[in-house]
């Protein structure tokens, strides 16, 4: 075992896994498809530092081996996977904060810190990092800078990028740079090309990202929830286009249909969400009037078509709501006894005027395929999460919901949307690339071959295998970057 | 029962929100610790893909805290998995034949196990234990126990047992007959908490039956898979509450009463033909100590004030078992104590029954956590209500230097009264 013993040379003992059993366990993220595979690493290395990270991966290019940058293993697209084996890079035991700088509402982080932790450390400094994924408490804030994440706060914060000041990278080749101005702590900076936005998203495949310094905000002075059920499904977009045009926008908006909401009530009984075909949260943030004159009129507004309308405004129960949507995604088991929550084609983002159409369509494609689904998500910004719940060892409907994912993908895309709005295309939505961007693919492949000439960073990630590289209309150039 | 195995198993989404939780995980950092791990492991276990015999030690490196349980938002019954597969697998690392000797034959009679106490009690008064410390033979002792034995407390001579009557009449007038389960750790090395349980309840009306034939709860057996002797002490149990006609069943250790209160339910795997509805119905009298004295009774006597600061450590089985974390601390504010909340209150302080037995290191590490916590509340006192959290903090004040006091609920109350 060469490998172990040249990894030996570089990290100590406790750093590098070799047992089969340690290293299965990286086979997998929540992703439905790395269910069904085992793709196991040839070892597992957790540095903790930026020149163990450099060096592994200076021998890993020399070797031509993979690495696979991994976080929490909470993406649900496979991209931590080792689909090509090679050495599974775990960062989520580097947390540290190098320095928060409160006077200048940042804060420098090492890749494996986790959202929530983030987030509760800096509650004492009047201060937050906005995107509030549903992963919040297991999600690190490496893994949410590759994936470019976001979630139930996104309509008003938006995203990851909009919060990463710079990175520190190590490049495939073992060179490490600092994005966004080596020494910078300008929050305007437009100096030079935005390699930043380039890192921020890239999933691993560009290289690893071992530094992070995040733009923080105020953290408001108080914050309510209004929760409305209503009795028709279709009601519930009209509800949120109604806010929008009365002038406000909400810190959140979520959506959870009749399921969702059973599910949501198995996980937390006490919770009591009303029977609904569907029930809209909305956030607001600020300060306390404002707070109270927004919940008041989105009251109103709902009024119009719900059935029952909750002003939520105790910090407990806030709290509850807003976890038990979070975790809906795992909470749908819950549903069917056999039966257990797919990760798959559950992710499509479409604009915001087509929501309804796209709820319709899931629905029916459901039915067609003969498989229950869940509907939830950020309906706000049109970002609409499928669970279907399945028993994974019924062969039927394992091969159905995988079809069930491929039209509702191709729904999508027909709805001038796209196939992910937040949880990344790791190695399961790849054969949609060609088809989302045209020659633009072709464009991420160079500069893939530029930075990863030897294709070790992440491979079988973004870029779709030359098989599948034509993409649905046949049009363009096949393309690997492999 | 693999076919409900892979049902319970199938129902891991792999959403990682368990990681969050466990004290394991925190310490070691590598998925295959993690309870998502374990339980794809034991996926792999039962199609095949994993050998047994690699698994037979991974499964007890799991204090059993049901963290992970508690948060799991699909629903997976993690620990009772464990719990299953330890069966299953049928291997005491460690320990091995010897502890589930002890386990089967020793912890299932209540007379053996006081005879096996009093020797203990003569070993360490003889000094025999210092002098053996000082030779390290201590160390070639199976597993950890070597280095753990420091973790034990003084023993004294006479057992609670021994020091109470079976039948303690309440003060004034009557009102309830109450059953107080006296379990084997606070029976053998906290005497003084069962002695102060039953005062209190005796002043506050109450009854007091400490019926002789009572049993283990089981859950050491639980905990190391042995379901069948489980369920046989679960219907002797069951049978000398039945004669005890009590109204409540009061309990001051937090691992009995989640597991006193789960007795109606068939562990997995275990096939004995039991009157488990019965089982059921006597669960839902199970009390825990302080959850009694605030909801039920009212702690009103209260005959003086005690004064000055205190910390509350939530042990794993009443927090998550049981969900009992407000009354112990209402009980204390209404003793007069100021409550200093200690940063995770609700996290494992790694005793979990053997765990520190056979992973010492890796225990003390998180005790060292949970110790680090109790020094910044800079409060005297830290209650708790298990005999073996009691066990496992007094031993990390004294290795981590907190000048802190651990004590139950029950001996506080007790000044009080
Ligand atoms: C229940 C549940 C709810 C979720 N809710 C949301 C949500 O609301 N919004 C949302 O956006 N996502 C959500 N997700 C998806 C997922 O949690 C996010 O994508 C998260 O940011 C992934 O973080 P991680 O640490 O688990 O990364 P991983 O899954 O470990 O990795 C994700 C990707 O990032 C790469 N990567 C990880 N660390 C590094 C690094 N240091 N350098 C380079 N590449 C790296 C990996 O190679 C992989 O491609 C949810 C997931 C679950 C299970
Ligand atoms: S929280 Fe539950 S469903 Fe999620 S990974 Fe852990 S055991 Fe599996
Ligand atoms: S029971 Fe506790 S120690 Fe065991 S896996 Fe769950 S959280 Fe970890």
């Amino acid at each position: 075992m060469s490998l172990l013993r040249d990894l030996r040379e570089i990290l100590s003992t406790e750093q590098i896994l070799s047992d089969e059993l340690d290293r299965l366990c990286y086979s997998y993220d929540s992703s439905f498809i790395s269910r069904l595979h085992s793709f196991c690493p040839d070892a597992v290395v957790l540095p903790r530092s930026v020149e163990e990270t450099a060096a592994v991966i200076k021998y890993a290019a020399q070797q031509g081996i993979p690495i696979v940058p991994r976080g929490a293993g909470s993406g649900e697209s496979g991209g931590a996977v080792p689909v090509q084996g090679g050495i599974v890079m775990d960062l989520s035991t580097w947390k540290d904060v190098v320095e928060l700088d409160v006077a200048n509402m940042q804060i420098l982080v090492r890749p494996g810190l986790v959202h929530a932790q983030l987030n509760r450390l800096l509650a004492p400094h009047g201060l937050f990092f906005p995107p509030d994924p549903g992963s919040s408490k297991m999600a690190t804030i490496g893994g949410m800078v590759a994936n470019n994440s976001s979630g139930l706060r996104a309509i008003k914060y938006g995203v990851t990028e909009n919060y990463v000041l710079g990175l520190e990278v190590v490049l495939p080749d073992g060179r490490v740079i600092t994005t966004g101005g080596q020494d910078c702590r300008a929050i305007k900076n437009v100096s030079g090309l935005n390699l930043t936005k380039l890192f921020v998203g890239s999933e691993g495949v560009l290289g690893v990202i071992t530094g992070v310094r995040l733009r923080l905000w105020p953290r408001p002075q108080s914050r309510g929830i209004v929760m409305a059920a209503f009795p028709k499904l279709e009601d519930a977009p009209k509800a949120v286009m109604a806010v929008f045009q009365a002038g406000m926008l909400p810190s959140g908006m979520e959506i959870m249909d009749s399921s969702a909401i059973e599910a949501v009530n198995l996980y937390h009984p006490q919770l009591k969400l009303p029977a609904a075909e569907a029930i809209l949260l909305f956030e607001v943030d600020g300060n306390p009037p404002g707070v109270a004159w927004q919940v008041d009129q989105i009251r109103t507004i709902c009024q119009r078509w719900a059935v029952e309308v909750e002003e939520a405004l105790e910090e407990e129960r806030m709290t509850q709501l807003w976890e038990g949507r979070s975790l809906v995604a795992a909470a749908v088991s819950r549903l069917r006894s056999e039966g257990t929550r797919a990760f798959i084609g559950e992710d499509i983002s479409v604009p915001l005027s087509r929501v309804p159409e796209a709820l319709r369509g899931i629905k029916s494609l459901a039915d067609k395929h003969q498989i229950k689904v869940v509907l939830f998500g950020h309906i706000g910004d049109g970002n609409l999460h499928t669970a279907p719940v399945i028993d994974p060892d019924d062969e039927g409907e394992v091969a159905r919901v995988q079809h069930l994912a491929d039209d509702i993908h191709r729904l999508a895309l027909k709805l001038q949307g796209t196939v992910t709005g937040e949880h990344g295309i790791g190695f399961v939505r790849s054969q949609y690339a060609r088809q989302e961007h045209g020659l633009a693919l072709d464009v991420m492949v160079q500069v893939k071959r530029a930075l990863d000439p030897l294709g070790i960073m992440n491979p079988g990630k973004i870029f779709p295998s030359p098989a599948k590289g034509a993409g649905a209309d046949g049009k363009g150039t096949a393309s690997t970057a492999q | 029962m693999e076919k409900e195995l892979r049902r319970l198993l199938n129902k891991c989404v792999r959403c990682g929100t368990c990681r969050s939780e466990c004290p394991i995980l925190a310490e070691v950092g590598f998925e295959g610790a993690s309870p998502r791990g374990l339980i794809f492991l034991l996926q792999g276990l039962l199609s095949g893909q994993v050998a047994a015999k690699k698994m037979a030690d991974r499964v007890y490196n799991c204090l059993l805290c049901d963290a992970c349980t508690a948060v799991c938002p699909s629903g997976v019954e993690i620990t009772n998995l464990i719990r299953t597969s330890r069966m299953e697998l049928g291997r005491i690392p460690a320990f091995g034949p010897l502890l589930k000797l002890a386990l089967n034959m020793f912890l299932t009679r209540p007379t053996l196990v006081a005879a096996g106490s009093r020797l203990l009690w003569a070993y360490q008064r003889s000094g025999l234990d210092r002098a053996l410390r000082n030779t390290g033979i201590l160390r070639i002792l199976p597993g950890d126990l070597g280095r753990a034995e420091h973790m034990l407390p003084p023993l004294s001579i006479r057992t609670a047992r021994g020091m109470l009557p079976e039948l303690i009449p309440a003060v004034g007038k009557r009102r309830y007959r109450v059953g107080y389960f006296l379990g084997c750790a606070t029976n053998l090395l906290y005497p003084q908490v069962a002695q102060a349980l039953v005062r209190v309840l005796a002043a506050n009306g109450c009854e007091v039956v400490i019926p002789k034939e009572m049993r283990c709860c089981g859950i050491p057996h639980l905990t190391y898979g042995l379901v069948d002797t489980y369920a046989e002490l679960v219907q002797s149990n069951l049978q000398v509450f039945k004669e005890a006609k009590v109204d409540a069943i009061i309990s001051d250790c937090a691992s009995c009463t989640a597991t006193l209160s789960q007795m109606g339910k068939q562990p997995l795997g275990c096939n004995a033909d039991l009157p488990w509805d019965e089982a059921a119905k006597m669960a839902k009298k199970v009390w825990d100590f302080s959850a009694f004295l605030v909801d039920e009774l009212g702690p009103n006597r209260i005959k003086r004030d005690l004064a000055g600061k205190v910390t509350y450590h939530d042990p794993c089985h009443l927090a998550r078992g049981v969900h009992v974390t407000r009354q112990p601390r209402h009980l204390l504010g209404k003793l007069g104590l100021e409550l200093v909340e200690m940063p995770n209150a609700d996290v494992c302080c790694g005793a979990a029954g053997t765990f520190a037995l056979a992973h010492y290191d890796l225990s003390m590490a998180i005790l060292k956590k949970k110790i680090d916590g109790v020094g910044r509340t800079g409060a005297p006192l830290v209650a708790t209500s298990c005999p073996a959290c009691i066990m496992q903090l007094t031993a990390g004040v004294k290795a981590y230097g907190v000048p802190a006091k651990v004590i139950h609920p029950a001996e506080l109350a007790a000044q009080a009264y």
